[in-house]
């Protein structure tokens, strides 16, 4: 025996979800109703017991008992005659289900119980709710008309919002009056009502009986008692039975409470009827109490999103949080816990690119691998199968700590990165410089090529051959491209460090080179992707007003699988041929200028290049036409760069302006007239264009737009170099190297401070910077290059 | 669009909602259900001025035939109606190409409309974002999940806890390790 519960005991969500289920289908309960009532009511206490058979023995209810006797006296399923049946009788028709016999709900006893209205119960005679479906809601809705008047009837000693306010525990018992909450407009009420009518004629519709599909109640949409008025004025003659229930009741407030809540409790087996009396009792309170009501709804409709929706989702939801939010939901729970750190190794991967540590997925994959290969891990073992999303999790966690900590180091001046300083090229002015985290190539005025191994700055190999300064480099994999003012392409073998092409064509000095690898540029009918070009091409432009395309020779050892170095280099014939017209790698000349090519750039079949003739030619190299030339600038053009995703280029020009074109039309979209010198430099990445020219600033723009986003003045030369991303600018020029913000615009910190001459060249990975300078020595006059190597991520 | 057709979405409780069909069709799923039947039905070679009879003919009669009930088992009335008045809203709105959603770099805040309209109990919230999983609305779907993240944006392990109602179910020592973990990224 429990004592009486208190109703709607703090917030306890199980009063309004324990009908509730997580499908967002309407569950029916009605045929397990019987079944459940048994245990359910044994649970009733003697108190309850008692009341209940106060209010249910009446003369009314005795009358009625008969008629319903009556009536109910074919029910197989009707208990036998020792028991007394206790019935409800709503006279009138419920709206919406007028077409349904009379009810004849029972509530049943045992008749000795009831007929010697003895205080002494027998409670191995439950209450039984009787097996007749359709009737039990009569009997909701008639028990609920009598709480309802003679919770409205006896305003003397038990003032409705009171009762309510208690059962709410609200602390806010201020009478309010009642008809507020009538005036209050309340079409959602209205509609499902009216739905629900509707739709109670299938039979479906029962269960979704006024469901609580209106918005929680809310002082701009309290729910009113209009719709039932109809169905109270039908219920009439049970106002009768509510009478006797008064007066039977010598309760306190509490009593009274405590009988409702049993009653609800016993009916609440039925969805639909719990739904309605629920909604019935909402429609009685009045503001404050809705407040204090909702208060209480919305902390019992809590629920853990996170872990309840599905995966698929929650990492989705992930994905929109910073690394710190996702370090501190990852300390909620368990769950919580294993979903960030074990399950969701896309939310970190998104992280990673959208906090701009990794420019695409690309980049990101190649650092997973090399982490893999750190730690000596291989994922294929089908054993490992299962715990290949956690350890990838791991990875990318690690990831990106240790790319938070080199963010930390670039963008604070205190930090020192170890530097090695290797001298280079003589005098001479460093012309190229390229990096990886294995080699450092440069090209020189001085006609040679230095490759030095990275972690060391040890020089690996000085590749000789060129017969003048060599002006453009390039390396894809293994294979290294140079052009010089000797006139001639050349190929080399980085690890052999052997020149194996010799591409001679060009009539006047090699100025810049670009390597296109095969792209996807479209896709055919059948939605297959378009990859062009198949095999990587060399693009040339000289001062002899050409471009050449060329096929980029991939020698048979050029790979790193292979590592047999026994065959000596002398073995190998360089390939050269002074038969421009038969040299199998030479795919296009591409003719159209009227002066030297002073830069060129491209993707996929689409190359663009600058000319001293003051144009931009935009070449496709499917036809290998000059498709559009862009004209508009009056003096050289220095740089360009493609801006694939908007099908546009950008060209900076001696003019001091900087153009954004068109691809497709041709047309010069937006001038930038801001630089007052040259324009030497562009660059562009995801989130900016940069600018740098020989007015000593530098300049951020909106790639989108075109609009200026900051200006960066400290520098004193002109900019002879920089790189960029969409995190930091590294720009060197006379004296100075120096890191700026992508994003503010801000000056960050110094890089070297001891530079006595000119920056030539800068680049930057992740971890390092490499830039090739120049010392002066004053006194003696002499001049002197250097590579200088600045690792940011030492200890990670 | 050849006819003008009445779509009629049904719900898991059977109330049925009468929508046009661009209002629809911000649910994909509905969207390639329409494009699958029209489809169909439009191998008849019909020309305009058929159209024209045809729409005529199908407002003079009330035709049925010219209603397509599409019924979706998983929501329920109360969510269904919310989805398609967030559908109403952004009727006339075309969204970015879905292939956008890679570019992860970009993701603007939630759209205000959408925060006021997504400003709801924690389990409606659960069943439309839900709902919008299930149509393929992917824009509500996306404001349903910054909406969630808004919730733990910012708060501290314990008023997120709070937020959703989660008891903290790690033990002593189990938490000291998590922390010691995450030690090294305190101090940043």
């Amino acid at each position: 025996m429990q004592p009486p519960k208190y109703p709607l005991k703090s917030a306890d969500p199980s009063f309004f979800m324990s009908s509730h289920t997580d499908s967002a289908l309407p569950s029916n309960h009605l045929s397990e109703t019987a079944v459940d009532g048994d245990q359910d009511d044994e649970s009733l206490s003697v108190e309850m017991m008692h009341q209940l058979r106060r209010i249910l023995i009446s003369d009314g209810v005795k009358t009625n008992r008969k008629r319903i006797m009556e009536e109910n006296k074919d029910d197989k399923s009707h208990p036998t005659g020792d028991n007394m049946d206790l019935v409800c009788t709503p006279v009138g028709h419920i709206s919406g289900a007028s077409t349904e016999p009379l009810s004849s709900l029972s509530l049943e006893r045992e008749s000795k119980v009831i007929d010697s209205d003895n205080t002494q119960d027998n409670c191995t005679n439950p209450l039984v709710l009787q097996k007749s479906p359709p009737n039990k809601r009569r009997l909701t809705e008639s028990v609920y008309a009598s709480t309802n008047e003679s919770v409205v009837g006896d305003n003397t000693h038990n003032h409705p919002h009171n009762i309510i306010a208690t059962s709410f525990h609200s602390a806010n018992t201020t009478d309010t009056d009642s008809t507020e909450i009538t005036s209050i407009p309340s079409d959602p009420l209205a509609t499902t009502a009216t739905t629900a009518s509707l739709s109670g004629a299938n039979g479906v519709g029962q269960t979704t009986y006024l469901e609580m599909d209106l918005p929680l109640p809310s002082p701009s949409a309290s729910p009113s008692q209009s719709s039932f008025n109809n169905e109270e004025e039908e219920l009439i003659s049970s106002s009768f039975l509510t009478k006797e229930i008064l007066f039977r009741l010598p309760t306190s407030k509490r009593k009274l409470t405590n009988l409702t809540y049993e009653l609800v409790k016993l009916l609440s087996q039925d969805q639909s009827i719990e739904k309605d009396l629920i909604w019935r009792l909402l429609s009685k309170l009045d503001r404050a109490n809705l407040s204090s009501l909702n208060h209480i709804m919305n902390k019992s409709l809590k629920r853990d999103l996170l872990n309840n929706l599905p995966l698929e989702i929650s990492t989705r939801i992930l994905s929109f949080l910073s690394y710190r939010d996702l370090l501190n939901a990852s300390f909620v729970c368990r769950n919580w816990s294993q979903l960030i750190n074990n399950r969701s190794s896309i939310t970190w991967k998104r992280l990673l690119i959208k906090d701009r540590f990794f420019k695409d997925e690309d980049e990101l994959n190649a650092e997973l691998i090399k982490e893999m290969k750190n730690l000596n891990l291989d994922l294929t073992p089908p054993e490992l199968v299962s715990a290949r999303e956690s350890i990838i999790v791991t990875l990318y966690r690690n990831i990106y700590r240790k790319s938070l900590a080199l963010n930390q180091r670039w963008f604070s001046p205190e930090f020192q990165p170890r530097r090695i300083s290797v001298s280079a090229h003589g005098p001479y002015i460093i012309t190229c410089l390229q990096f990886d985290e294995d080699k450092i190539i440069t090209s020189a005025e001085d006609k040679t090529i230095n490759i030095y191994d990275t972690p060391t700055g040890k020089l690996r190999s000085t590749l000789k051959g060129h017969e003048g300064g060599v002006w453009a480099m390039k390396y894809y994999g293994n294979t290294l491209v140079t052009g010089s003012t000797d006139r001639t392409v050349r190929i080399w073998d980085i690890k052999r460090g052997t020149c194996t092409h010799i591409l001679r064509g060009h009539t006047s000095t090699v100025r810049c080179l670009e390597i296109l690898e095969p792209t996807k540029v479209g896709v055919n009918d059948k939605g297959e992707p378009i990859v062009f070009p198949t095999e990587p091409l060399i693009v040339t432009g000289s001062r002899d007003h050409t471009l050449r395309v060329w096929k980029l020779p991939q020698s048979s050892f050029s790979l790193e699988e292979t590592e047999d170095f026994s065959i000596d280099a002398d073995d190998y014939e360089t390939f050269d041929t002074d038969d421009s017209d038969s040299n199998p790698f030479l795919v296009a000349v591409l003719r159209g200028h009227i002066a030297s090519v002073r830069s060129v750039t491209g993707q996929g079949n689409i190359v663009i290049s600058g000319s001293y003739d003051n144009t931009a030619r935009v070449w496709d190299l499917r036809t290998g036409e000059c498709t559009k030339i862009l004209k508009g600038h009056t003096g050289r053009v220095y740089s360009v760069v493609l801006d694939s995703k908007r099908n546009r280029c950008i060209s900076g020009s001696v003019d001091f302006s900087i153009k954004i074109w068109d691809l497709e039309t041709g047309e010069c979209l937006k001038t930038m007239n801001e630089h007052t010198a040259l324009v030497g430099l562009l660059g562009l990445s995801d989130n900016a264009l940069v600018s740098a020219a020989a007015d000593t600033t530098l300049r951020i723009w909106d790639p989108e737009t075109g609009e200026a986003r900051g200006q960066l003045e400290g520098h004193i030369g002109a900019i002879t170099c920089f790189q960029h991303n969409d995190r930091m600018i590294l720009s060197g020029a006379e004296r100075m190297l120096k890191v700026w913000n992508t994003e503010s615009g801000n000056f960050v910190r110094e890089l070297l401070t001891d530079v006595t001459g000119g920056v030539w060249q800068v680049r930057f990975n992740r971890r390092r910077c490499v830039a090739a300078v120049q010392r002066k020595d004053m006194e003696t006059d002499t001049k002197e290059s250097f590579i200088e190597i600045l690792d940011f991520g030492e200890n990670l | 669009m050849s006819k003008e057709k009445k779509i009629v979405i049904v719900s898991s409780d059977n109330e049925k909602f009468t929508v046009d069909r661009k209002v629809a069709e911000k649910s994909i799923l509905i969207k390639n259900m329409l494009e699958d039947l029209l489809s169909n039905e439009d191998h008849n070679g019909d020309n305009d001025d058929d159209n024209e009879l045809l729409r005529d003919a199908a407002a003079v009669d009330n035709n049925d035939l010219d209603v397509i009930e599409i019924p979706t088992p998983n929501v329920r009335s109360t969510v269904l109606k919310l989805i398609i008045e967030w559908c109403e809203h952004y009727k006339d709105i075309s969204f970015p190409d879905e292939n956008q959603d890679e570019d992860s770099k970009k993701t603007p805040p939630i759209d205000e409309w959408d925060k006021n309209f997504l400003n709801v109990d924690q389990e409606m919230l659960y069943e439309i974002i839900l709902a919008a999983n299930y149509l393929n609305i992917r824009p509500l779907l996306y404001s349903g999940c910054k909406m969630v993240a808004e919730m733990i944006r910012g708060k501290s392990p314990e008023e997120i806890r709070k937020t959703f109602n989660i008891v903290n179910d790690f033990s002593p020592e189990e938490e000291a390790a998590i922390r010691r973990e995450n030690e090294w990224a305190e101090d940043r």
